[in-house]
Formats: C-alpha cells, sequence, structure tokens
C-alpha cells in the first residue's frame, strides 16, 4: 500500500475512532436535554448564524478575510467544543432576543430608542451627556447588524477567549499562522467592552440623576438598553439574561420581574403586550395576571433572587 | 439610605498584584479589606474587586463594570475601572452608591425543593430554636445516616457538659458563643462542634447553625488552658489573655465562613462557596497559629514544667492516626500503625506526647505525596516512637534547621507556622527525651520521639 493508501485507512481510522467516542457525548445530549422546553430548529438555526458572524467578524479583523459564508475556523471549532462556552451562548441567544424585540417595537411603529437617553444628550452633566452619547452610538452600531458591529457587542473577557482560540485553530496550520498572534493582540487592545449596548447603558443607569430614575419603569420612554439595564441593576442580573428572559417563550419570567417591581396588573399588562406583541404564547396571560396581584412583591424578589444565585429546581448531575 | 450623587468627586483607587494581593489603597478600600479579615499586603479579602482585578490580570484588557460589596449593615454598588499597568491591576472606584442588602435566601425548611446539585461540603445543620433539625448537609447525612433527620436534635445527640439538651445549649450560646462537644448518641462518637445562633431581625432566637468538625481540627479551636494569674511573663510576652481575646473571635470566624460554605442560609454560587472555605480554611490556619504561639509563650518561659506519667507509645500511635485518618484519606494516604503487641511504655505527659505525634504526622501528611504511605512504628527496647514518610525527605544540611523557630525551608502556602517542629523538640525535652530527625528506607523524612523508658 503506497502512503497516500497508508494515510487514508489512518485518517479514516482516526476519525472513526473519535466518532464512536464523541457519539456518546451526542447521544447523551440529545437523549437527556436539561431544558424542560427544548429550541425550536429556528432557535439553533438563528444562534448558529450570529455565532458564525461573530467568527467572520474575528477572523475578518484577525486579517483571515474568505469568501464563505461559513468562517474558515468554523468546523474545527465546533468539533473540538471550543464554541461550548454557556456565556457564548447566552451572548448569541439573547442578540436573538434583542433582536426580535426590536423588530416587534419597531413594527408596533414605537422607536427602539427611548426618550431619556435623547434628552439626556443635553445634560449639563458632562458623565451623563457622555454616557447618553454612548448608548446611542452602541444602539446605532448595533443596528447594523454587521459581523464587525457584533463583535463589538462582546464583552472584554468574551471576546478575549473566541480570538484565542480561533487564533489556536489557524496555529495547526502553519502557513497561515504567521503573525496572527500579534494581530490577536492589536485587535484585543482596540476593543473597548464600554462600546456595548449593555455596557453603555448599564454605566449611563448608574449615573442617573434621581430626577429621571422612574423613567425607567417606563420601556416606552426608556428605550430597550435602558428599561433592560435598568431591571439588571434592580435584580442584579446580567443585562443579556434580563433580554431573554423578556423573550422567553412564556412571560411568567417578565412579568415576576414587574411583579417584584411592584407594578398592579394594569401596567403589567401594558408592558408585556409593549415588548413581547402578542404572541400565541400570551393566551396565558389572563390567567396569569388574576394571580399576579395575589403575589406578594417580595417573594416575587426573593425568587428572583434564587435566578440569580443559579439554583435549579431540578436535579442535576452528569 | 444615600441612593445619589453617586459618582465621587475623586476616584478610590487601589493597586493589586498579580497574586491578588493588595499592594496600595486608599482609605476607603483599606476599611472594606480589613472589615472583610484582609491583613496588610494580603490577598484582596473584597471578592467582587478580587474578581474584576483577577480578570484584568488575565485578559489584559481595560475593564469598567459594577461590582457588589457587602460592607456591615449595607451593600455598596461600585463603578469600577480597572487596568493592567506596571506588573499590576489599577482599580479605580468612580461610583459609590449604598444600597440595602440584597435580600438572603430563606432557610431551607422541610417542604421546600431540596437543591442537590449545589455540594455542600462542610459536615453542618440547621437546627430550630425547637430542636427540630430543619436541614443537615451531605456529609452529616454521609457520617450518620439519613434515619435521624426526621427527629429533634436530642433524640440523637447529646451536648457533653449542658444541661438542658439544645434548649439549653441555645440559652448559653446567647450568652457565651464558642465550641461545644457533641455526643452521637447511637455510635458514642465525640465531634467538636462550633455554634452559632441564629436571630431573628426582631432578636428572637431561632435556631443555630451547627459544624461538625474533624477530630483533628479540635487543637484549633480547643479551650484555653488557665494560667495562674500570678505566673511570670512570658518570653513572647503575649499576655495570659491573648490567645482567649484571639481565639473566640476566629471561632466566630471559622464558625461563620464554614456555615456560608455550607450554605445553610441559603445557596450561594460556587464561586462565594469557595471564599468562604478559604476564609475558613485562612482561620483554621490562624488558629492553629494562635495555639503554637501560646504554647510558644509557655516553653519559652523560665521553669516550664511537664507532667510526669506513665504514657504507652503504641496507645498514642492509635490515638493519632484516629484523629488523622480522615485527613490523610482525603490525599489519599496511608497511615500504618505499629503491630498492636507492641509496647513502648515511657515517662512523660500523656497530652504533650500526643501533640508532638499529632504535629509528626500531620506534617507528613502535609508534605508526603498522595498516594503514598506514612509508617508509624515503635522501638520497646529503647523506647521510642518513629514517623516514616515517602517524600522527598530532608536534606542533611537542612535536618537540624527544621527544629529552628519559624524555619519553613523556603516553603510557604502550605498552612504551616513553622512552629511545630520546635515546640515538638522543646516540649520532649522538657520530659528528659528528645526528637531527632533521620531518613527512611526509601528517602523519605522519619522523625523519632524518644522518652525516658518507664
Amino acid at each position: 500500500m503506497g502512503d497516500n493508501g497508508l494515510n487514508a485507512l489512518l485518517n479514516a481510522a482516526t476519525a472513526s475512532a473519535g466518532d464512536a467516542q464523541m457519539l456518546c457525548e451526542d447521544i447523551a445530549q440529545q437523549l437527556f436535554p436539561r431544558a424542560p422546553n427544548l429550541p425550536s430548529e429556528a432557535v439553533l438555526a438563528s444562534t448558529r448564524l450570529t455565532l458564525q458572524k461573530l467568527v467572520s467578524g474575528i477572523e475578518t479583523a484577525l486579517g483571515l478575510a474568505s469568501a464563505n459564508a461559513v468562517p474558515q475556523s468554523w468546523d474545527i471549532l465546533c468539533r473540538s467544543g471550543l464554541l461550548r462556552e454557556p456565556a457564548l451562548l447566552e451572548f448569541a441567544l439573547a442578540r436573538l432576543a434583542e433582536e426580535k424585540i426590536g423588530e416587534r417595537l419597531d413594527h408596533n411603529g414605537t422607536a427602539l430608542f427611548g426618550q431619556i437617553s435623547t434628552r439626556l444628550l443635553q445634560s449639563d452633566d458632562a458623565i451623563i451627556a457622555d454616557c447618553a452619547r454612548a448608548l446611542l452610538l452602541a444602539e446605532n452600531l448595533a443596528q447594523l447588524r454587521t459581523a464587525d458591529s457584533l463583535v463589538k457587542q462582546l464583552p472584554a473577557d468574551l471576546l478575549h477567549l473566541l480570538v484565542w482560540r480561533v487564533v489556536a485553530v489557524f496555529q495547526m496550520d502553519r502557513d497561515t499562522a504567521s503573525g496572527l498572534v500579534a494581530e490577536g493582540q492589536r485587535l484585543l487592545c482596540a476593543h473597548d467592552e464600554a462600546e456595548a449596548v449593555g455596557a453603555a447603558a448599564a454605566k449611563l443607569v448608574y449615573f442617573l440623576p434621581d430626577s429621571d430614575r422612574a423613567a425607567l419603569d417606563d420601556p416606552l420612554s426608556a428605550g430597550l438598553a435602558l428599561y433592560v439595564s435598568g431591571l439588571a441593576q434592580d435584580f442584579r442580573l446580567p443585562h443579556d439574561r434580563i433580554l431573554r428572559f423578556i423573550d422567553e417563550d412564556h412571560p411568567a419570567p417578565l412579568l415576576l420581574m414587574l411583579r417584584a417591581r411592584g407594578h398592579d396588573a394594569q401596567a403589567a399588562l401594558s408592558i408585556v403586550q409593549y415588548l413581547r406583541g402578542r404572541r400565541a404564547d400570551d393566551q396565558l396571560l389572563p390567567e396569569l395576571l388574576q394571580q399576579f396581584g395575589e403575589l406578594d412583591p417580595k417573594e416575587a424578589r426573593a425568587e428572583i433572587l434564587r435566578w440569580r444565585l443559579g439554583a435549579s429546581p431540578v436535579w442535576k448531575a452528569g | 439610605m444615600q441612593h445619589h450623587p453617586p459618582r465621587l468627586a475623586l476616584p478610590i483607587n487601589c493597586v493589586v498584584d498579580a497574586e491578588g494581593r493588595l499592594q496600595a489603597a486608599d482609605a476607603a478600600v483599606r476599611r472594606l479589606h480589613s472589615g472583610n479579615g484582609g491583613v496588610e499586603g494580603g490577598v484582596l479579602a473584597i471578592p467582587g474587586l478580587l474578581d474584576l482585578a483577577s480578570l484584568c490580570w488575565r485578559i489584559g484588557l481595560r475593564l469598567e463594570r459594577t461590582v457588589y460589596v457587602a460592607d456591615k449593615d449595607h451593600d455598596l454598588e461600585l463603578w469600577v475601572e480597572a487596568e493592567k499597568k506596571d506588573k499590576a491591576i489599577h482599580l479605580s472606584i468612580v461610583g459609590w452608591q449604598e444600597r440595602a442588602s440584597a435580600p438572603r435566601a430563606p432557610f431551607l425548611m422541610p417542604g421546600l425543593p431540596h437543591r442537590p446539585e449545589k455540594r455542600i461540603s462542610f459536615p453542618a445543620m440547621l437546627v430550630s430554636a425547637d430542636g427540630i433539625i430543619l436541614h443537615a448537609s451531605a456529609p452529616l447525612i454521609e457520617a450518620f445516616g439519613p434515619d435521624w433527620l426526621v427527629a429533634g436534635f436530642d433524640v440523637y445527640f447529646d451536648v457533653v457538659g449542658q444541661a438542658g439538651g439544645f434548649a439549653g445549649l441555645l440559652q448559653a450560646q446567647t450568652t457565651d458563643p464558642g465550641r461545644i462537644e457533641v455526643e452521637h448518641r447511637a455510635s458514642g462518637a465525640l465531634r467538636p462542634v462550633l455554634v452559632n445562633v441564629v436571630q431573628s431581625e426582631a432578636g428572637a432566637i431561632v435556631g443555630a447553625r451547627l459544624v461538625f468538625m474533624a477530630e483533628d481540627r479540635m487543637d484549633g479551636v480547643k479551650p484555653v488552658p488557665s494560667r495562674g494569674s500570678g505566673a511570670p511573663p512570658s518570653g513572647l510576652g503575649l499576655g495570659r489573655h491573648f490567645a482567649t481575646a484571639v481565639r473566640q473571635p476566629l471561632g466566630r470566624i471559622l464558625a461563620n465562613a464554614e456555615t456560608i460554605g455550607a450554605e445553610l442560609n441559603g445557596p450561594i454560587s460556587e464561586q462565594y462557596s469557595s471564599y468562604a472555605r478559604d476564609i475558613a480554611s485562612a482561620a483554621r490556619h490562624l488558629s492553629e497559629l494562635v495555639g503554637d504561639l501560646e504554647d510558644l509563650d509557655a516553653i519559652d518561659k523560665p521553669g516550664f514544667k511537664v507532667a510526669r506519667e506513665p504514657v504507652e507509645l503504641g496507645d498514642i500511635a492509635r490515638r493519632v492516626i484516629g484523629l488523622l485518618a480522615l485527613k490523610a484519606a482525603d490525599h489519599q494516604i496511608e497511615l500504618v500503625a505499629p503491630p498492636a503487641d507492641i509496647h513502648g511504655n515511657v515517662v512523660g505527659e500523656f497530652r504533650r506526647a500526643l501533640q508532638i505525634v499529632l504535629n509528626l504526622v500531620g506534617n507528613a501528611i502535609r508534605y508526603a505525596p498522595d498516594g503514598s504511605r506514612i509508617t508509624i512504628s515503635i522501638d520497646p527496647i529503647d523506647p521510642s516512637i518513629s514517623v516514616e514518610d515517602e517524600g522527598t525527605g530532608i536534606a542533611e544540611d537542612d535536618r537540624e534547621r527544621v527544629f529552628r523557630k519559624f524555619e519553613r525551608l523556603g516553603r510557604t502556602g502550605d498552612g504551616g507556622s513553622g512552629l511545630g517542629l520546635y515546640i515538638s523538640r522543646k516540649l520532649a525535652r522538657a520530659m528528659g527525651g528528645d526528637l531527632a530527625i533521620g531518613s527512611a528506607q526509601g528517602g523519605g523524612a522519619r522523625f523519632t520521639l524518644r522518652l525516658p523508658a518507664a
């Protein structure tokens, strides 16, 4: 057998052996999913697309752009498990939620940008005006929905993780690896996580004067980013988690947050319909709202605290 | 409660090195650091800031984020900028808001969903004021079985030297908190227990958290031996109230950290649970150090005397193995006892001889490789007890140095104080014997305690 034949045999044997090993893991995930509601095909496809866009954005920034829609490092990143990072997936899912909520707000004919941040541009307080400007710039950038703008939304630690994983994939191929580390460092140094929507909104909410804080209770005047950041600050939950709660199939997480804030049923209904639109899943709303008033806001807050602590209502092992 | 303005006229700064040690800090950070038990030049004891500094160090990028810090009766919400400069992390707090403390999760009560995914590593329980065991951690259930959980504390445990059972204990602990000893009625096992009385916001006693400690941790919280008021000043000049004064707050820190780690007030993130374990470990180390200093204080004093009583070295060996078996098992180390029919009858003070051998075996566990064997042997002819390990041994040039005060042979971070062997040799000599070091057959260290034959 010639060299080529031997290599083909070796490669096939290695691939099959790898399959046998990995298959158990893949089957376990399909047979024993943990989330009670399985993700739809649409969610899986959109998440994959967002991650591909992120990796493409990083490859382009590293000078490794290709004409293909699928990034060059994608296949290895997927198979090696380098993308199996819950924080990365949460980022992708939150962008999906953000996009869906944004589309609904546009569809409702309401502006995505809140009145507060536009007004605060004129603030006499330089830091408030700067924060408002940074938020509006970040929101405008995010609206572009390009690979580059998506990369700019990444928190610094996630970008750091992703850049070095992409670089590691290319380093397997010495022909393309030259200078990549320097490019990676340049990309990281140029990144400022404060330019992301979530970070800019969090800073503005933090420094917002008391006179403007009441407006954070109303998503229409606050705008999506500030409203979400207000909730995030109130419940000490990540901005992206709040976005996902708002867009959850079930309206209950959002309702619970509204109850914890002390809203009455009528105000809650109006906020839920504003942010979620009229969805098939919200047929349960009338029934849920009947119980809404009976729930003590302190109890609702205590339950949200459990979410923050990561408590799971089910047994978890393996 | 102040809410605004959160922005500081001047930022509050601090600098943290690669190991997380606080190199420099403005007064406000120093106050938070020391309030959390941090020491000057020690690892930053403000978890949120330390996390941010660690992340900044790891990724090397400028960060600005909200950090939550617990401060006395309220929380602080800080806006912090972090930057890596000159091989250190510079943290700059530009926003400072006081917020009401985040509500704590309610106690786990029967009927509430159990959260088995949280690993509770401390043997601890929560008992209501009327003595009902509300919750027990997995290690306790493993140790005593599950049946006792449905009954009251008094049915299964006896508080040694305390009349009135658990109710009496609660009453006594509110005025004199600290360590107690508890007997498991079924097995007769005695365990030291740290008690932390839980009170409602209105001040009513609602129960207690009990942390069961391993036997080998007893000396970390041992009762302070009483000294006559006319005792001459000691070599260290610590004063007779020093250990009492230090040990009591340390005991509280240890109890609180272990109960936080056990998550008896409700689940906390694994990271905070890990901080609590670190705090407990540091408090235990400090407590042991206080014990060592106290011994040092005593033995360096002119006229230090020990009792003369018959001591059987085989008995000492078996007790030490019983006390340290769990600690050795943590490192998969096998403790080999001398044959039961070999006796070494000597004269000395029993508790001091036990203390020396505990120190020798404890050191061997600390420094020998995991999975190795530690052998305790007895020479009945020239009565002595030897402890041999399978570690790298101690170089001939260093053998006398290890008996010096505070000598660590360059080792750090292993929980030792550098006083154990100094104290052990002093004690051995005070009993008319000696403590010597040699080489084990496999190259490990061999310590031999010789005492006068009976």
